[in-house]
């Protein structure tokens, strides 16, 4: 949840009003005294810490603060490590469910949403409420409910579908946990999907239902074309969340069974503060930085093409 | 640099050298003065829940009881949490904010004592020879002992009767006994027994493994041992109780509240070993009827002992060795157990559980209790080697394959130090 | 462009959705197959929290489905386990001081930085503003560490100001105020200026009080992180006595506490991100769309 609010993509920086002298000006002076306060931190907080990073990832460091430059020791090991390849695969298919049936569900939501009813700002505000319940908490509740002769279950062989024992079988467990996290997070994508779909014009829809086109149709042709915009952003918050996922997981499945939970998250969070082997730990965190660059740069890519 | 484990004790004591450095390099000795008022400093002591003494107020009493010798000593008691425990410790050794007198359990021990981070304690007491031996072996660490014993646990075997009664069968002590009232039990509508997937494997797969006369290592603790055998015979006894159903599925993989459990609502015939105090507080003492530690080819309970031990980064080691004195001394220990329900490391302590037999017949198998791999790397061994065990309970994977891959990672951690 | 779409309510706009076609009952049928359908939705959505509150409710006993679900008699003593504990309230007041302390920081510095950068001119305004926005691509699980070491070195660890103070350079939070702050009208500042007011007094007496919209969205979202965050908070406190809230609970949930109390306490958690939820939903709502618009 560290992203609740992502920066819009191309901000304009507001016009210069006044022709100043740049950095001598009382104006100059005061900005950097009202921007000193926020520097300082961000800079010990967020630019030190990610730098570090990086560089613990090449050597080893001891609690005490003694640091030892190892090379590429940690990456080597790291290219060797079966858990790694498996915390690749975990994280992978994680993100292979998980996205699409995040994004699925907050897209059939907003749609259900998108029309004027009466109560319908009460439905909303339940659709809400999973937004801001703590992922701890989710886990806890949702142990429960997966458990072999819980609600799930029962819901499930109640309109004929097989149950399954979730949180014990390493093939269930990630449909499972995407599950949560469609639970998490479906109310806050739908929110920006439905503002989406409030852009687009009435005009558009009256024009398609005069030609006759029906509900499915006026939906595939009008609104998903036109919402492409707010169905990215959709896309890359999950893609995000689903690379980061972490406090469900520890919470429900610390990682198993048989490492099937495993993501790269849990591993350096295992490496790091399990085992207190913070380079190696960060040689699995630069990997994660590249997997995150690597995509946004793809989803960059798409955008531009699309746009 | 080594790793993991290594790296971490390595950093552990980096700080504690910066932290004697930063005392004036004072060692600290050992042994307590004659003058109880000479004795003065602070001593931080973490506890944990130890079943119901769980409170910061329980300790109160006899922090003043001790201040009443020691004036001068301030005694301020931390209630720790068991979750996150390791973590916690190392960050506060590294944060240089380590307790001085903290609760041990023996896979603890190795991996402190091997870094140098305790303080010995063979001369504390001159009555260690009243305390049970291995009670003292296990908080023993190349030959010096780190820990003073407060308790020793074991997981007793225990029937069910009603079990035993609707399945018309004896309590089984040997495994091949329990193998024919599994069926039985699982007839009358019970469990036959619990496995845990989850939990640490001292009181589950190492079990059985000792039970069948097999080890987790070999004698110079520099190999895995358990790829034998024994343990192959171990682990399909356990795979059998699973694929027989005769053990809930739940429990494999996912740790439940213990009132929450099939064990914690009485419907499980035989428990190989649990926690009796706590058993009572969900079922009726009457319907359980304890039995000697299971028997293979060995006949082993498994177990823990608690101890106090001192680290030796301690500002003032003599108030906390003053302390931990006192915490050893028969009348507390006599005390705590009474309240706690454990089974008492000292042998000099009478007339204990002389109206609760389930409780005093434990007493009779001290010496068939193992409480764990004597490693510094104890610990972590247990994390590589788990995921490989439930991956044959929960996913078919044959047993055999499991422990050649379970000993070819358990090699190249023990390699890698 | 932020002010007006922050004027924007979903219920105040027409209906653009699939009108149904035909006449009144036409209508009438569609809607209440709509409602049907969104109450199935929320019964699914909800459901979840009836279970965690149904459970609090019960005697710490076995808990067995679906007999749970529909309980006979009601019990509090699991609440009364729960504040009766030593640590639940402790963890109420860590959790409350970590996330309105920092809700106070974060929106301070980042409202300053935020004017600075709307309506200012400096040397190295543009580099730094989009050295700002870019660290948002790192991954938090790589910098976790770093900054774990960092506070550790500063002697933060277990310790409440070495919790909060990580948390404060929120970028996105500076962003928003920049871009809310850009729309604040020069003539007021200027304004301002001539009657004599000094930089501060500009800031906090005229710009600010622009600005009770954002900081009202931004402080219920940098209010509900904290209070729902887990990972560092795990990591920077050790000892139970300072856990929050979340730790806490996962603490009881590996612990012998039965499920009932861990439940409670569960609930306990949610109501004050529900009270603030509620009373900001309006914010709330609009914080999510705006992160939402390009």
């Amino acid at each position: 949840m560290v992203s609740t609010i992502a920066p819009a993509d191309q901000p304009a920086l507001a016009p210069p009003r006044r022709k100043q002298p740049m950095w001598r000006s009382p104006g100059a002076v005061a900005a950097y005294i009202f921007i000193l306060p926020y520097v300082i931190f961000f800079v010990a907080f967020r630019i030190l810490p990610a730098l570090y990073g990086v560089a613990l990832s090449f050597g080893d460091y001891s609690l005490s603060g003694t640091f030892e430059l190892l090379g590429l020791d940690n990456y080597v090991r790291l290219f060797a490590d079966p858990l790694f390849w498996n915390a690749l695969r975990v994280t992978g298919i994680y993100a292979l469910i998980a996205i699409p049936l995040t994004v699925a569900i907050s897209l059939g939501m907003a749609q259900l949403c998108n029309r004027v009813l009466r109560g319908m700002s009460f439905y909303r505000s339940i659709f809400f409420l999973p937004v801001v319940t703590s992922p701890v908490l989710s886990g806890i509740i949702f142990i429960w409910l997966f458990s072999t002769d819980g609600p799930i279950n029962t819901a499930l062989s109640a309109i004929g579908l097989p149950t399954g024992s979730w949180l014990q079988s390493s093939v269930l467990v990630l449909p499972a946990l995407a599950l949560v996290s469609a639970w998490m997070n479906f109310g806050y994508n739908m929110l920006i999907l439905l503002a989406g779909m409030l852009a687009i014009p009435q005009e558009y829809y009256e024009a398609a239902q005069l030609d006759g086109a029906s509900p499915w149709r006026r939906f595939r042709s009008v609104t998903l074309p036109l919402l492409k915009p707010a169905l990215f952003f959709v896309l890359v918050l999950e893609t995000v969340k689903s690379f980061q996922a972490f406090d469900t997981i520890y919470v429900m499945t610390s990682g198993g069974p048989v490492r099937s939970s495993y993501t790269l998250t849990y591993m350096i969070y295992d490496q790091g503060f399990g085992y207190f082997d913070f380079g190696y730990a960060s040689a699995t965190g630069v990997v994660l930085l590249v997997i995150t660059l690597v995509f946004s740069l793809i989803q960059r890519r798409l955008i531009g093409r699309n746009a | 640099m080594k790793r993991t484990t290594q790296a971490k004790i390595a950093a552990v004591t980096g700080g504690a050298a910066l932290l004697l450095a930063a005392c004036g390099g004072n060692d600290p000795e050992v042994g307590v003065p004659d003058n109880p008022d000479d004795v003065s400093g602070t001593v931080t002591f973490w506890t944990y829940p130890l079943g119901v003494v769980d409170s910061v107020n329980w300790w109160q009493p006899y922090v003043d009881d001790f201040n009443e010798e020691y004036p001068n000593v301030d005694v301020e008691v931390v209630m720790q949490s068991f979750s996150n425990r390791e973590e916690a410790l190392v960050t506060a050794i590294a944060g240089q904010n380590a307790p001085d007198v903290v609760y041990f359990n023996p896979d603890f021990i190795p991996q402190y004592a091997d870094e140098d981070l305790l303080l010995p304690l063979d001369e504390l007491r001159d009555d260690w020879d009243s305390f049970v031996d291995s009670s003292l072996e296990s908080m023993t660490w190349d030959g010096a002992l780190y820990g003073a014993p407060l308790l020793m646990q074991m997981q007793t075997s225990y029937c069910n009767t009603e079990a035993l009664e609707a399945a018309g069968v004896d309590c089984p002590t040997t495994w091949d006994e329990f193998r024919e009232a599994a069926p039985a039990f699982v007839d009358a509508g019970y469990f036959a027994t619990e496995y845990s997937g989850t939990s640490t494997l001292n009181h589950t797969f190492y079990l059985y493994l000792w039970q069948a006369g097999g080890e987790v290592l070999n004698e110079d603790l520099t190999a895995a041992a358990f790829n034998s055998p024994e343990g192959l015979e171990a682990l399909e006894f356990i795979k059998e109780m699973v694929d027989n159903e005769w053990v809930p599925r739940e429990p494999l993989s996912v740790s439940q509240e213990f009132e929450q459990s099939e064990a914690g609502q009485g419907n499980v015939g035989y428990m190989v070993g649990a926690n009796l105090v706590q058993t009572r507080t969900l079922v009726d003492p009457d319907i359980l009827e304890t039995v000697p530690p299971m028997q293979n080819m060995e006949q082993v309970a498994s177990g823990s002992v608690g101890a106090w031990s001192i680290f030796n980064t301690t500002d003032s080691p003599e108030a906390a060795q003053a302390w931990v004195h006192y915490l050893s001394d028969s009348d507390f220990i006599a005390d705590f157990i009474e309240a706690s329900g454990y089974l008492p490391p000292r042998e000099d302590i009478e007339g204990l559980f002389a109206d609760d037999p389930q409780l005093a017949d434990g007493m009779e198998y001290l010496d068939q209790v193992r409480t764990g791999v004597m490693h510094p790397q104890a610990r972590e061994l247990i994390d590589v080697i788990r995921p490989h065990i439930q991956s044959v309970l929960l996913e078919d994977t044959d047993p055999q394959a499991a422990l050649d891959a379970a000993e070819q990672e358990v090699n190249a951690l023990l390699e890698r130090g | 462009m932020v002010a007006t779409l922050t004027e924007t309510s979903l219920d105040a706009r027409p209906s653009y959705g699939p009108a149904a076609p035909g006449g009144k009952g036409a209508r009438r049928r569609s809607d209440v197959r709509m409602h049907v359908l969104l109450i199935i939705a929320s019964v699914v959505t909800i459901f979840p929290f009836y279970a965690m509150i149904v459970i609090s409710l019960q005697p710490g006993e076995a808990i067995k489905f679906p007999d749970a679900l529909f309980p006979s008699d009601i019990s509090f003593s699991s609440y009364e386990q729960a504040v009766g504990s030593q640590n639940i309230p402790r963890w109420i007041a860590n959790s409350t001081i970590y996330s309105v302390v920092s809700v106070v920081l974060v929106l301070l510095f980042a409202s300053m930085a935020g004017y600075a950068f709307a309506k200012k001119r400096f040397f190295g305004r543009e580099l730094l503003f989009w050295v700002f926005v870019a660290m948002l691509m790192i991954p938090y699980h790589l910098t976790i560490i770093p900054q774990y070491i960092i506070v550790g070195q500063l002697g933060g660890l277990n310790t409440m100001w070495g919790m909060i103070v990580p948390t404060i350079a929120n970028a996105q939070a500076m962003f928003l105020m920049r871009q809310f702050i850009q729309d604040v009208p020069d003539e007021l500042i200027d304004a301002a200026r001539i009657d004599g007011a000094g930089e501060f007094r500009v800031y906090w007496s005229i710009v600010l009080p622009q600005t009770k919209p954002i900081l009202a969205t931004l402080g219920t979202f940098v209010f509900l992180w904290h209070w729902n965050d887990f990972l560092w908070p795990l990591v920077a406190q050790q000892s139970p006595a300072n856990y929050v809230l979340t730790v806490g609970i996962n603490s009881l949930q590996q612990q012998e506490v039965p499920l009932a109390t861990v439940m409670a306490a569960a609930v306990i958690t949610f109501v004050p991100a529900l009270l603030v939820f509620i009373v900001l939903q309006r914010y709330f709502v609009r914080g999510v769309m705006m992160s939402g618009l390009k």
